[in-house]
């Protein structure tokens, strides 16, 4: 019985108006964003190939000289895009793979700006296809579903006949579902033979892999909005009832939540610029520079020696009584710098935490989490890279900064040396290994897909269990 | 059959809809249930087809009960309203195809709808037709097609000719004798009571949930039903 209409709504479905404009704009969004995507991160690779080679150049070509009379030195280190991000490319524009790391911070490098003309307006991506196209229509196919069925009458002949309201439901859920999912599987598979005939080897690594679970969740995500039209539509009478309730809800969903939940961390959490926190930290290690110049002045003043104009210059054994002094303020130096860092940090997470919690209740805000975090696009993926070059800060430290010193005297004066040799082209390099797919998946993302959708489900069999048929 | 015992409907806003209602409806028996809008009628077919719960009372099929065995007792009955409810982008024979499929019809060919389609009249041009394009007339020819796919021995009709044009109500009626022939027990709601003189064999008058009235054919034949009807709409409510 589910399936005899089941049927039937396929058959309804497929000769409307909604079916084909759905289709169609699903088959030639959908590959066509995946090869301007594809496009857009061969160009970021070879676009960073080019920077990275040019920076191997200039550590090859650097000399010791070069990194200590230069207080603002630094390395850039780069983490390679991912074939992945054709699918969403989430953070790809906004926060670069390209991060500058120095003395007493992590800095965003400029990014791979590869995509200019969609400016103003963004991009079509696969992930802005599924989370407004789909979950709009999906919206548009369910919504008189049932209202129309009881405007008409329909439903008194059908349920007249020997089968429950479960039924009913169930088969108006299926087919309905069936003629929505038809139009996504067919062009994400368009869309995929449209890669792997552009040059992408869709079978290396773990790309499948991570593209099925993609598919797997936005399949999961238009399944929440088609059941919330059809609920809308067995809770009220009317046809126009119906399509406007349903659209204020798929505003709310897709729309209001996820963006209200920046807004409200916003608020809760205010953070200032990262930029704000590295004048922070400059101006701590400033400070603390400045204290240890005068330090420094009066250990010459006690134990230099006197040149011929009968000032006290350092002398013999200077390096030696300077280290001792000179230790003390580079420690605190470095930990106020760390904790304004940690403070920023935790400040920041706290703030993102909030909104990303917040924007996850939404069916939108669970889908773009965990789209970007399986294309590698995703918050996590940046957190990874900024903490990983964090450790790489400190790597350099030991191997680089610590080595040399350089202070500032209170007349104005630098000074600077190499404590320990050198070899700028033998630093080591920044590595980071790519994450594994169970590594991006959040699982709590699909829970809570999956939490909407059978709420959803239920909500519909109570709504048309009691509805009076009159 | 067709059964109805105390049969009572109060509604959530109050309203009594239907009030102990009693009759029993036979193999081969036609039985009109007439009354004014609000009078009960259409929540007396709603009931037997467990659209809504009874307040209290049974509705019977077959001596089934319909609150209780909501689906074992459409197995025994169809159904046919004012306006055939219907698709109106499926041609004849999906429609027939698709209430065939519901009421347990796995086993029909195309051949065997368009048989079940000519032997209620409708034209051949039509059975390919879509819904949309089809006359009241020709809807209600197709509920019948329905009805008689489903072969149920028990048939409702909520104000069947209602709207209709004399030769589309006459055509009908023949319809409905073919089917009282067979054997149905056939319940009709209606207002019409120049049709119901010609093809009752009992009639009962509801009047604000009550049914005030009940008469045989026989018993008719000495009686204005027009007028009897009338009389009881201006008179106070006493059950029958």
């Amino acid at each position: 019985m589910i399936w005899v209409v089941a049927r039937k709504e396929i058959h309804e479905n497929l000769i409307s108006l909604r079916f084909l404009l759905l289709f169609v704009l699903a088959v030639a969004l959908i590959p066509s964003s995946l090869y301007t995507e594809y496009r857009a991160y061969l160009a970021r690779v070879a676009e960073q190939r080019q920077i990275e080679e040019r920076n191997r150049d200039y550590l090859r070509q650097l000399r010791v000289s070069q990194i200590f009379t230069n207080p603002n030195f630094a390395i850039d280190v780069y983490w390679p895009p991912a074939a992945t991000s054709v699918f969403a490319s989430g953070y790809e524009e906004e926060h670069p793979r390209h991060l500058v790391v120095g003395q007493h911070s992590v800095e965003y490098g400029a990014p791979l700006d590869v995509r200019q003309s969609a400016g103003l307006f963004g991009a079509i991506d696969y992930l802005f296809v599924v989370q407004l196209i789909f979950s709009l229509f999906a919206v548009l196919l369910s919504f008189d579903a049932i209202t129309r069925e009881k405007e008409s009458g329909t439903l008194r002949s059908i349920l007249s006949n020997p089968l429950s309201r479960a039924a009913v439901a169930s088969g108006k859920l299926l087919g309905g579902y069936v003629t929505l999912a038809i139009p996504l599987l067919l062009a994400f598979v368009m869309g995929m033979a449209m890669l792997a005939a552009a040059g992408l080897n869709v079978f290396a690594g773990d790309f499948v892999a991570r593209a099925s679970w993609i598919l797997a969740s936005s399949l999961v995500y238009i399944a929440v909005f088609f059941a919330l039209g059809l609920l809308v539509s067995s809770l009220v009478l009317s046809t126009y009832s119906a399509l406007v309730i349903s659209l204020a809800f798929w505003l709310i969903g897709v729309v209001v939540m996820p963006r209200a939940a920046a807004l409200v961390s916003q608020l809760a959490k205010p953070v200032e610029s990262r930029q704000a926190a590295w004048l922070a930290k400059l101006a701590a290690a400033n400070s603390i520079e400045q204290e240890k110049g005068r330090a420094l002045q009066e250990l010459v003043d006690r134990v230099g020696v006197l040149d011929k104009e009968g000032r006290r210059i350092p002398g013999e054994g200077w390096q030696k009584h300077r280290s001792a002094v000179a230790a003390a303020y580079e420690e605190r130096a470095a930990q106020a710098v760390k904790r304004i860092e940690e403070d920023y940090q935790r400040r920041k997470t706290d703030q993102r935490l909030l909104g990303l919690t917040l924007a996850r209740v939404s069916p939108a805000g669970a889908l773009v989490n965990f789209t970007t975090e399986m294309a590698e696009t995703g918050i996590g993926v940046e957190s990874r890279f900024l903490s990983e070059a964090e450790r790489y800060r400190e790597v350099l430290g030991r191997e680089l900064f610590s080595r040399m010193y350089r202070d500032v005297w209170p007349g104005g004066g630098i000074s600077m040396g190499v404590l320990k040799p050198i070899n700028p082209a033998g630093l080591p390099g920044f590595h980071m290994m790519p994450r594994r797919v169970r590594e991006s998946f959040f699982g709590a993302d699909l829970a809570i897909l999956l939490g909407w959708l059978l709420a959803g489900v239920a909500s519909i069999y109570g709504a048309l269990g009691r509805y009076d048929v009159r | 059959m067709i059964q109805a015992m105390d049969l009572t409907k109060r509604y959530e806003d109050g309203l009594l809809a239907l009030d102990t209602v009693n009759f029993e409806i036979k193999p081969g028996e036609v039985y009109c249930l007439l009354g004014a809008n609000g009078a009960g009628k259409t929540t007396t077919v709603n009931l037997f087809l467990n659209f809504i719960d009874p307040t209290s009372g049974q509705a019977l099929l077959n001596g089934i009960d319909c609150t209780r065995a909501p689906l074992e007792a459409k197995k025994y009955v169809s159904f046919v309203s004012e306006n055939v409810m219907l698709y109106g982008n499926f041609t004849a024979r999906q429609n027939l195809d698709f209430f065939a499929r519901l009421a347990g019809r796995r086993d029909m060919s195309k051949e065997d709808y368009y048989m079940v389609m000519r032997k209620v009249g409708l034209p051949e041009k039509a059975f390919e037709q879509r819904l949309k394009e089809f006359s009241k007339g020709m809807r209600q020819k197709l509920g019948i097609a329905i009805a008689l796919v489903k072969d149920a021995p028990a048939i409702l009709l909520d104000e069947p000719t209602s709207g209709l044009d004399p030769k589309a109500a006459a055509e009908f009626l023949q319809l409905l004798k073919n089917l009282k022939a067979q054997g149905k027990a056939i319940l009709m709601s209606t207002h019409d009571i120049f049709r119901t003189k010609e093809i009752a064999d009992r009639v009962g008058i509801l009047k604000e949930g009550r049914l005030v009235m009940q008469r045989t054919r026989e018993e008719l034949l000495m009686e204005d039903l027009e007028q009897l009807y009338l009389d009881y709409m201006q008179a106070g409510v006493v059950a029958a």
